[in-house]
């Protein structure tokens, strides 16, 4: 239900593109901003028609429940070296990222 | 003008599942960085989730012993934050369906009052990595170890009003998860996290003020500390007509202070949506009677009865049930010797003070209740004195349960001894070596009589019935003391 509002009231304006640029990590022009709030609004029509059926009766809750679930047994974890290749920048022991100034995180 | 503080928790707790939420890795402490880790838990593009069963058993047991409602049909739903300790840049939470809702506990505090709690819910998600941070500030080392761990968050109602409540409710909520073996809810290492929501009003006051949120409490003493620093610093923010900002701040024990991290403008938008890599899940009436079924009686009820049956005096009970493992110990032991005298003296004498003084988990104490009744029995049939039992009870506890007692207390010749003989013969011998004490107490200085006693206790290794040792000295010396007149 609370998402269905949220489409329902959510206006693409300005302030919007710059909220979601800024959730996205984005770093936008004025020429861009501009092209954002055309096209994303437009998307945002097209999804706001979603709204003329009502689907009050879809959704999780009302797909057939399934409990597929794992026993809680522990199998071996990947060698480490290989686990460490995903990342683009590792020592021997530890994946490296850029550090933050906001210690947040530790949710 | 008068002020009241009002609190809500939110309370992280880690599960004791061998393996991980959503993947096999092991969920052990510590180990080598990145070395409990899979592409699943790396998050790893491609790879799917899968839900350990086990996390939901623990779960269900938690939200009922919470006296939670249990949600029938539960999701998961996607946390999106971008941080380097979280791999998949989203954490598999609950937020539209958590496990459980609606709860309470009741917590004493230290003069008796007993208040309810109300736990508005409980949720399942998955822990996050640990970052070291480079001395030169530019680079995160990231060990994901801990990732995807699984924990439970439970978040009370703002229904606290001072740390002293504070801290009884995690008291008790670290009691019933260590009964309940879901958790061992060791502050220090992290497995157990506290957020404190506080905020002020005048007293008498019916609305709530503007609340702030301190992150990563790691002690209970911490917690007091934080709460009173918070309490007084938005006092006197009020007081001098300021407005309290509603924001998340960071408690530093080192400095005793807490400082701002970020304001609700610049608060985090999580945009939550339902995780599309789980399905709902349906726990059935079976499942969880199931799980009724397994809570066992808690520490606080089970002391309570403990001094209600076999009137033990109220701290002891509250120290033998502190921990399941040893009240469990405890009330085997007294079944089947039906002694809870004799058991309770070497209970908190002997088996606690061995546990304080090695620093054992009482959890890993491996005396097995036949062996502690055979123990009692031997003392309660005078086989042993009590003080020579002492050093037999410690070989007993340092052997984890595993020593021969018969042959151990034959080998060191402890078993009690009648021989009214060898006692005289012992008193008469102490009064010859000790001529200096012995002079005293012909002088009058009787105070010197128990010095005598126990040098022949000690000297016959505390075998002897102490009532006999007493009457032997008492006569003796009378009689040496007659023959000097």
């Amino acid at each position: 239900m609370r998402r269905q509002k949220a489409l329902k009231y959510m206006k693409t304006d300005r302030n919007t593109v710059l909220r979601a640029a800024e959730l996205s990590k984005l770093i936008l022009t004025e020429d861009e901003t501009e092209k954002m709030v055309t096209e994303l609004g437009k998307l945002a029509e097209i999804i706001g028609n979603l709204d003329i059926g009502d689907i009050s009766e879809t959704g999780s809750e009302a797909a057939q429940p399934v409990s597929e679930a794992r026993e809680d047994e522990v199998k071996p974890s990947a060698e480490r070296d290989k686990i460490l290749q995903n990342a683009p920048e590792h020592t021997e022991e530890y994946f490296c990222a850029p550090d933050t100034f906001d210690k947040g995180g530790d949710e | 003008m008068k002020y009241e503080t009002v609190i809500g928790l939110e309370v992280h707790v880690e599960l004791a599942s061998k393996s991980k939420l959503f993947c096999s890795c092991t969920t052990e402490f510590g180990g080598e960085p990145n070395s409990h880790c899979c592409p699943v838990c790396t998050g790893m593009p491609g790879t799917l989730p899968v839900f350990n069963r086990k996390v939901l058993e623990f779960a269900v047991k938690a939200g009922l012993a919470l006296g939670c409602d249990i949600t029938r049909v539960f999701r998961f739903d996607r946390k999106n934050y971008f941080y380097p300790d979280l791999p998949k840049a989203y954490q598999i939470s609950q937020l539209y369906a958590p496990v459980a809702v609606n709860g309470h506990t009741e917590i004493k505090t230290a003069d008796g009052t007993v208040k309810t709690i109300r736990i508005h819910e409980m949720h399942m998600e998955e822990d996050a990595g640990k970052i070291i941070h480079s001395p030169d500030g530019k680079t995160a080392f990231l060990d994901y170890n801990r990732c995807g761990v699984p924990l439970v968050e439970i978040v009370t109602e703002p229904d606290f009003r001072n740390a002293e409540e504070v801290n009884a409710f995690l008291y008790r909520l670290r009691s019933v998860f260590k009964y309940l073996g879901i958790s061992d809810c060791k502050m220090e290492e992290g497995s157990m996290r506290a957020d404190v929501n506080l905020s002020v009003r005048p007293e008498g006051s019916e609305e709530f003020g503007t609340r702030t949120e301190m992150k990563n409490i790691n002690s209970f003493r911490a917690i007091e500390r934080a709460i009173a620093y918070e309490s007084a610093r938005q006092i006197k923010v009020v007081e001098n007509g300021g407005t309290i900002i509603q924001e998340t701040r960071r408690w530093d024990n080192a400095s005793g202070r807490s400082y701002a991290m970020r304001s609700k403008e610049e608060a985090k938008d999580y945009r939550y949506f339902p995780e599309p890599d789980l399905p709902a899940f349906h726990i059935s009436d079976d499942e969880i009677k199931r799980c009724k079924d397994l809570i066992p009686e808690f520490a606080e009820e089970r002391a309570e009865r403990l001094v209600r049956e076999m009137s033990l005096p109220e701290e002891d009970a509250a120290l033998i049930t502190a921990s399941r493992n040893l009240a469990d110990l405890f009330e085997d032991t007294v079944k089947i010797c039906g002694a809870p005298a004799e058991v309770r003296f070497w209970f908190t004498g002997g088996l606690l003070s061995f546990i304080n003084e090695t620093g054992r988990d009482p959890e890993d104490i491996a005396l097995s209740p036949e062996k502690f009744a055979e123990f009692a029995g031997l003392v309660v049939s005078g086989e042993l004195k009590r003080e020579a039992g002492k050093k037999v009870f410690r070989a007993l506890l340092e052997s984890d349960g595993e020593l021969d007692l018969r042959k151990f207390i034959k080998e060191n010749g402890l078993e009690t001894l009648d021989d009214g003989e060898l006692i005289a013969e012992t008193v008469r011998k102490v009064i010859a070596e000790n001529p200096k004490p012995y002079e005293q107490y012909r002088n009058g200085e009787t105070k010197v009589f128990g010095f005598f006693v126990g040098r022949v206790m000690k000297e016959l290794k505390g075998r002897a019935d102490p009532a006999a040792v007493n009457s032997t000295v008492r006569n003796i010396l009378g009689n040496s003391l007659e023959k000097h007149l």
